[in-house]
């Protein structure tokens, strides 16, 4: 008979302790929410901050990992504010405040950002007015979400929020091709984009914690080394994942930082932001992502996240999905200290069985090595 | 060739190097003004700077950035030079046409590929994102292409990877079948069936190379 809850097993695996079970944290966005409520996907991000956080808990109802994940936490008048074109198979969704962003919407695939909409002359200012104040962030209704999800399941499951980090977003805005010409020819713009956008996460962050957050899930897309150099990395990305980590903990709520691309070569680095938590893809584009090796480098001072493969194994078949997570929880899950994530967001691809069947696995194989 | 102009080539390599983006163009109108060919300046000045940063890319001594950085020097060389180049001059290998297959919007690799395939003197019709499948080889057949390169980041998107690649194989084209793109590895290639598959945007580049000068030894 089980005696902690599904949420108490994350805290106590972040807080470094050896829960009950393994705690499974898979990574569930709209995507893959939307299919088990049977909706499409467009309909979800065009619709209601109470319909995103509907989705979000019936897949959660469906499966009871330990944590829910929250995102897109638009202001709740938001689509008075757009103009919202067909294009056949898509949406194009156009902010008429010059503070939001346009982007594109396949009916039924997530949101897509053009990459490389700001250019070097008007980024700073573009930054500066997507700054939001926390007090008006919560007015506005952008925090709605997160509300809504700690409300219903904030007993039961860790609530999570989504946010990014300084680097990799100023590289996506920017542009791969703009943004390394300015990393060797401006490198004084990207630090003062970083410092703009790290104000802006900072603010996010003290309202979505006020509105219920427990926990932050801080995602940085573009500053592995199969994108720049570790020098790089260094100096322009680890500075302001420090910092953000920083924040973010003062806020009282640990800090999971999903590294996405190689984190191999800066792995000791990595470390060095003292997120309380490390997560990181499953191995694609050829990189292999070592967690054993990633495990001895974090020397039990924080928490290590599976990165369980959501593209190739999870659409596999039951057994072969159990078989894996098995050895993964053997190899690097004992001891306290691990979460079963997933490497990236399960898509739409995936079928609940096979969810259903990770989770299942984790709980029969992530017992404390003393059971 | 005098030292003087091989002076000024060696600048052309250096400038790429070390992704000189600034200098380029004037390095290369130097380089005119000494009589150094275009031809000349693209193939043993540029081109050799781009296989060196190409070289350091796949030895981990240089990064996407930079790659990238060489990429976009190399194109303002090219605003210099491109005109310059005589249509007796051989340094364009061939023709690819490329995209990110339907159903998928990302464009970050297909973007650097192309660039790096124009570096390395090729044609590069670029259909952009979320194309048809049929469209590939509508657009193949219309510039007789010798290659169709395919970038995805969605693993939803093989379907339509692998539609391309049949309808290529059936309408018996002379073009060679490309994939490339993050959810990619090699067991799911194979259930693809491309004629290659490139794990990074170099490999890309190297087996479209390979393949162009295969047609110019068989002719």
């Amino acid at each position: 008979m089980l005696k902690n809850h599904p949420k108490d097993d994350m805290i106590t695996a972040l807080n470094l302790r050896e829960p009950e079970r393994v705690p499974v944290a898979p990574y569930v966005d709209y995507t893959y929410a939307s299919k088990i409520s049977r909706r499409k996907v467009s309909e979800v991000i065009l619709g209601s901050n109470e319909l995103k956080a509907s989705v979000l808990l019936q897949a959660y109802e469906r499966h009871h990992y330990n944590w829910i994940m929250v995102f897109d936490n638009p202001p709740r008048d938001w689509r008075q504010n757009v103009t919202i074109k067909d294009l056949g198979d898509k949406y194009e969704v156009q902010n008429k405040d010059a503070g939001e962003r346009t982007f594109l919407l396949p009916k039924d695939g997530t949101s897509i950002y053009p990459v490389g909409d700001v250019t070097v002359e008007n980024a700073a200012e573009r930054f500066e007015l997507e700054i939001v104040d926390r007090d008006d962030i919560l007015r506005e209704g952008r925090c709605e979400v997160t509300k809504i999800v700690k409300m219903r399941a904030g007993s039961e499951a860790l609530v999570t929020a989504v946010v990014g980090a300084p680097f990799g977003e100023v590289l996506l805005r920017l542009g791969l091709t703009q943004g390394a010409t300015c990393l060797y020819r401006k490198p004084d713009l990207v630090r003062n984009l970083c410092d703009l956008c790290l104000r802006r996460y900072i603010e996010e962050a003290a309202a979505l914690s006020e509105a219920g957050a427990e926990a932050f899930w801080v995602e940085e897309v573009f500053a592995g080394t199969d994108t720049i150099s570790p020098k790089h990395y260094e100096e322009f990305a680890l500075p302001y994942e420090r910092s953000q980590v920083q924040a973010l903990q003062r806020l009282g709520k640990p800090v999971i930082l999903y590294f996405c691309g190689n984190p191999m070569p800066i792995i000791q680095n990595i470390a060095k932001t003292h997120a309380d938590a490390f997560a990181f893809e499953e191995n694609k584009k050829n990189i292999d992502v070592d967690l054993e090796r990633i495990k001895d480098v974090l020397n039990g001072e924080a928490c290590l996240f599976g990165n369980f493969d959501a593209i190739n194994t999870l659409t596999t078949n039951p057994g072969e999905i159990e078989e894996k997570v098995k050895q993964m929880i053997l190899k690097i899950g004992r001891g306290g200290g691990f979460v079963l994530g997933t490497g990236s967001p399960i898509t739409k691809t995936v079928q609940p069985e096979n969810v259903d069947a990770m989770i299942a696995a984790a709980r029969k194989y992530g017992r404390p090595s003393s059971a | 060739m005098t030292k003087s102009k091989e002076t000024n080539v060696e600048a052309l390599r250096d400038a790429i190097v070390t992704f000189d983006v600034d200098r380029i163009g004037s390095i290369a109108q130097q380089a005119l003004k000494e009589g150094v060919s275009a031809y000349e300046a693209v193939m043993n000045g540029m081109a050799k700077g781009m296989e060196t940063v190409g070289k350091r890319y796949q030895e981990g001594e240089v990064f996407l950035a930079e790659l990238i950085l060489a990429g976009e020097t190399f194109k303002e060389g090219m605003k210099v030079l491109g005109s310059h180049l005589k249509n007796s001059d051989a340094w364009y290998r061939g023709s690819v046409v490329i995209g990110t297959v339907e159903g998928d919007l990302h464009d970050i690799g297909k973007h650097i590929v192309a660039s790096l395939l124009q570096a390395s003197g090729f044609e590069v019709y670029d259909l952009g994102v979320d194309v048809p499948f049929d469209r590939f080889l509508e657009k193949a057949k219309e510039v007789s292409a010798d290659i169709v390169a395919m970038s995805a980041m969605l693993s939803t998107t093989f379907p339509n990877m692998r539609a391309v690649i049949e309808e290529i194989a059936k309408a018996q084209v002379h073009t060679w079948t490309l994939v490339g793109g993050a959810p990619l590895n090699a067991d799911s290639v194979k259930s693809l069936g491309p004629d290659g598959y490139g794990k990074d945007a170099v490999e890309g580049v190297n087996i479209c190379k390979q393949w162009v000068s295969k047609r110019e030894q068989v002719h």
